[in-house]
């Protein structure tokens, strides 16, 4: 069952200035992978037998570089008081299918295909902003997309799951074998990636876990750690809407 | 010739293996140092291109570990990495011990580049 276990990633908390340089770092670090997949994907496209391939490929990277920076760009607006995240009852899961459609192109890039799916009871509404809720749930979903550890032609699930908790609804990502291990997860280790040890244990610089964590502060939620089943993955606890009350069935 | 890839992101993997092949050069990919010494007791790599940034054990690991057994010594090792070499605070003698023979930083090294640096080892080991 989900949230059997779960717990508050650690690490990333505090708002001081070498926090936010690590930020810093770490987007700038994951930058890195998307601009050099265009430099050279843009060369082998003047090989004709590769040209289709590789011109998807310089879209769906510049797709993941602007994507990163869009949400980057929200949550620095957010925390100098540019962008106010209006919190208003909405539907996680609705939340998670827009957020699907919108990293569809990453995940065919790296042979993964996303599910998306509510475990157990219904999920009433949450109190969160759709917009901030979207950017949290891509950040964190591009982290477990590009680490895929998937070297055979399979495609590897990325499941977007929310389940009703007992102190909220968890809307997360969950995937196996996506290179990090849960105590890396939920030690926050991959929050900062190099910009905290010089060979961190994991590849991917942890910029998207770093952003949707601040995304979700905004938003009165917590970055969760959790397993589901043989998953495992990190999710957003939200509370639940109370405006309404409506029964849910 | 028979190249092994360490390379973690997939896209970029694809890029250089479909660009080894089109060269001719054999070519096996992992993305993890533990899986790596696996291919490279199997298959006998005449050279290995390696980014220094892995899940699990990191690049260095690996080149401690792949250079502590007496067969694998003079195997060449390209570093291919998109951390500068400015920044890996690893003494000249330490990489001179390890045998590391090119050191390119990814972003900035283009197919062609690689290419001859791969070209310029099998001269010398000619």
């Amino acid at each position: 069952m989900a949230g059997e276990g779960n717990y508050k990633v650690k690490g990333g908390k505090k708002d001081s200035g070498s926090d936010n340089h690590r930020l810093f770092i770490a987007l700038t670090e994951q930058l890195k992978t998307p601009l050099t997949q265009i430099a050279r994907a843009s060369e082998l496209a003047k090989t004709e037998k590769y040209q289709q391939e590789s011109l998807s490929n310089i879209e769906s990277s510049v797709k993941a570089a602007l994507n990163l920076i869009d949400n980057y760009l929200l949550n620095s607006e957010m925390k100098i008081g540019q962008q106010k995240l209006l919190l208003q009852p909405l539907s996680a899961q609705l939340v998670l299918q827009e957020a699907a459609h919108e990293l569809e192109p990453l995940a065919q890039q790296y042979n993964c295909e996303l599910v998306v799916k509510n475990i157990g009871r219904k999920c009433p509404p949450v109190m969160a902003n759709s917009e901030g809720l979207k950017a949290a749930i891509t950040s964190l979903a591009s982290v477990f997309i590009e680490s895929s550890q998937n070297l055979s032609k399979k495609k590897r699930q990325v499941n977007l799951i929310t389940q009703k908790q007992q102190d909220g609804i968890l809307a997360g990502v969950f995937s196996r074998a996506n290179g990090f291990n849960a105590k890396s997860l939920a030690d926050g280790q991959i929050l900062y990636g190099r910009a905290k040890m010089p060979f961190p244990s994991v590849s991917n610089s942890g910029a998207g876990v770093f952003i949707a964590q601040s995304l979700l502060d905004a938003l009165s939620a917590q970055l969760k750690f959790s397993r589901y089943s043989n998953l495992q993955g990190l999710g957003a606890l939200l509370p639940i809407s109370k405006q309404l009350k409506l029964k849910v069935l | 010739m028979r190249i092994l890839l360490i390379e973690p992101d997939l896209v970029l993997a694809k890029t250089y293996c479909h660009t080894f092949e089109q060269n001719h050069y054999k070519v096996d990919w992992q993305n993890s140092a533990q899986k790596a010494i696996i291919t490279a007791d199997k298959n006998r790599p005449d050279i290995i291109i390696l980014e220094l940034k892995l899940a699990g054990h990191s690049g260095p690991e690996f080149l401690y570990e792949f250079r502590s057994y007496a067969d694998w010594q003079n195997v060449p090792i390209i570093i291919l990495s998109s951390i500068p070499e400015s920044e890996v605070k690893v003494s000249k003698s330490a990489w001179d011990k390890l045998n590391i023979k090119r050191y390119l930083y990814k972003p900035t090294t283009s197919l062609a580049q690689l290419l001859d640096a791969i070209d310029e080892l099998q001269l010398v080991n000619i």
